[in-house]
């Protein structure tokens, strides 16, 4: 499912670092978000050198919560680092992956 | 008892002061040694004290020239009591000054007297506070020692493990970035001919990751010795994982099964990193992907079993990323790049030596950088039967 989300999703931009130390604070902010009825979420990567499996979970967790709820989430602008995180633990199957934010927003 | 014997000295001063007024001409400014009662009234407690004193004294200045024996010129008398009396209540006013100062020295003192005692009581709380906080930081720190034995135990940790195995040599390392770790390695043998390899890296890492990292290894390894096909034994372990798991915990696992007369791999990942094969002649290759996610994620995720083949002399590396995101201070990684350059260059034969041989270039990488992540490797090298 790639296609571009619609009625105006949120756009995060999440730490350069998503990681054990800065993992904690972007899932209080992004389930906090969520649960502030935030349906449609897109995470902008494009400033994120590195996601270790602690920022993995918060992002499945994340998506777990929207799945559950009828929302999405989609992500974008993966750098390479990034984005072989996601293909090596199958990751990139679970989101959709867009270029760009204006790809992400269908613009 | 003191403001009594004050009183005393007042009234005996003050008495004197009249006698000798009255004994001395009228003439004489001796009034003005009023002053003195005066001003030791201003050690009485009372603020009236003073004013009452002045007023006796005044009182007393007036009497005495009618008392008094020997007089003087009248105009003089008149001018001289006047001086008196004026002097008198100018030491009444500076005594009340005075007092009123003393006053506020005092209840500042007091202030000070009671902020320090307050001062003293928070001290003494916080401290106590603080007292109970340590013993509880040290209770958490020893059950978490306690509970690192307990994890460092659940993994076979004698090398050799096989001693009567000449056909195959293993060695794994697990070093916890933290007291407890969410990577671990495992191996075992599931018949005389098959030895089932594991290495897996839990979300996270600390003591959550630590519990979920048991749970999956139990499973694993309970799953992988009724001699199920790496992709079904991942499959299975998913579907146990995957229901309720409210945190979205989750482990990239690779499972592989050596057959050790023929150095067949059989091989499933979920979502973990590929093994590097070091062959016997030279050169280094990572095994093909097999597809898969991280168990515990999806219950519908899939997974597949690939199969490669280990010639005699061929050595496995499997490894988690603490070691291909090892970080130096400046947050660089080690990367996979390094850990294959690592790989070819290395000329050390035995798994120990191997995974020493890695787990210090990665420290000599990371330098004084704190540990970033688990760091776990297992390396096998395959032997085959005798000739």
């Amino acid at each position: 499912v790639t296609e571009p989300l619609s009625d105006r999703p949120l756009v995060l931009v999440p730490a350069r670092r998503l990681d054990s130390s800065t993992a904690p604070d972007f899932e209080t902010e992004l389930l906090g978000r969520i649960e502030g009825g935030a349906n449609a979420v897109l995470l902008d990567f494009s400033t994120v050198d590195y996601i270790s499996s602690a920022g993995l979970r918060v992002i499945l967790l994340a998506g777990k919560r929207l799945r559950a709820t009828g929302g999405r989430l989609a992500l974008c602008g993966l750098t390479e680092d990034c984005l072989e995180a996601f293909r090596i633990s199958g990751f990139d199957t679970l989101f959709p992956l867009f270029a760009s934010v204006d790809e992400g927003l269908g613009a | 008892m003191i403001r009594r014997a004050l009183i005393a000295l007042i009234v005996g001063v003050g008495g004197a002061v009249f006698v000798a007024d009255c004994l001395t001409p009228t003439g004489m400014v001796l009034g003005v040694l009023y002053g003195c009662p005066v001003y030791m009234a201003g050690w009485l407690p009372s603020r009236r004290a003073p004013l009452i004193a002045a007023g006796v004294a005044t009182a007393l200045t007036l009497a005495s020239p009618f008392v008094s024996p020997a007089h003087g010129l009248v105009s003089f008398t008149i001018v001289n009591r006047a001086l008196a009396i004026a002097s008198i209540w100018v030491s009444a006013v500076l005594t009340l000054l005075h007092q009123q100062a003393r006053a506020v020295i005092l209840g500042q003192r007091q202030e000070l007297r009671h902020a320090n005692a307050t001062l003293e009581r928070r001290v003494a709380e916080r401290t106590e506070e603080l007292r109970l906080t340590m013993v509880e930081k040290e209770r958490i720190a020893s059950e978490l020692r306690i509970a690192s034995q307990i994890q460092g135990s659940i993994l076979p940790r004698t090398f050799p493990p096989f001693p009567e195995r000449a056909d195959f040599e293993i060695h794994a390392v697990t070093l916890p970035a933290r007291e407890m770790g969410g990577d671990f390695y495992d191996f075992f043998l599931i018949d005389g001919e098959h030895l089932g390899i594991v290495i897996a890296d839990v979300s996270g890492k600390g003591v959550p990751a630590a519990i979920f990292m048991a749970v999956t290894r139990s499973l694993l390894k309970a799953t992988a010795l009724r001699a199920v096909e790496p992709a079904e034994c991942l499959r299975h372990v998913n579907g146990l994982l995957c229901p309720d798991n409210e945190a979205a915990m989750f482990t990239t696992v690779f499972y592989g099964i050596l057959h050790t007369a023929t150095g067949e791999l059989a091989y499933s990942s979920a979502g973990h990193q590929l093994p590097y094969v070091l062959r016997s002649g030279g050169g280094v290759q990572q095994i093909a992907a097999t597809g898969g996610m991280g168990l515990g994620v999806l219950e519908e995720a899939r997974f597949a079993t690939k199969r490669t083949v280990l010639a005699r002399g061929d050595r496995l590396l499997l490894y988690t990323d603490g070691i291909s995101e090892a970080m130096d201070d400046q947050a660089r990684m080690f990367t996979e790049r390094r850990l294959r350059a690592f790989l070819e260059e290395t000329d050390e034969r035995a798994p120990s030596e191997l995974i020493h041989g890695l787990v210090a270039e990665v420290r000599r990488f990371t330098g004084d950088a704190p540990q970033s992540d688990d760091i776990t490797a297992l390396a096998l090298h395959f032997r085959g039967r005798p000739a």
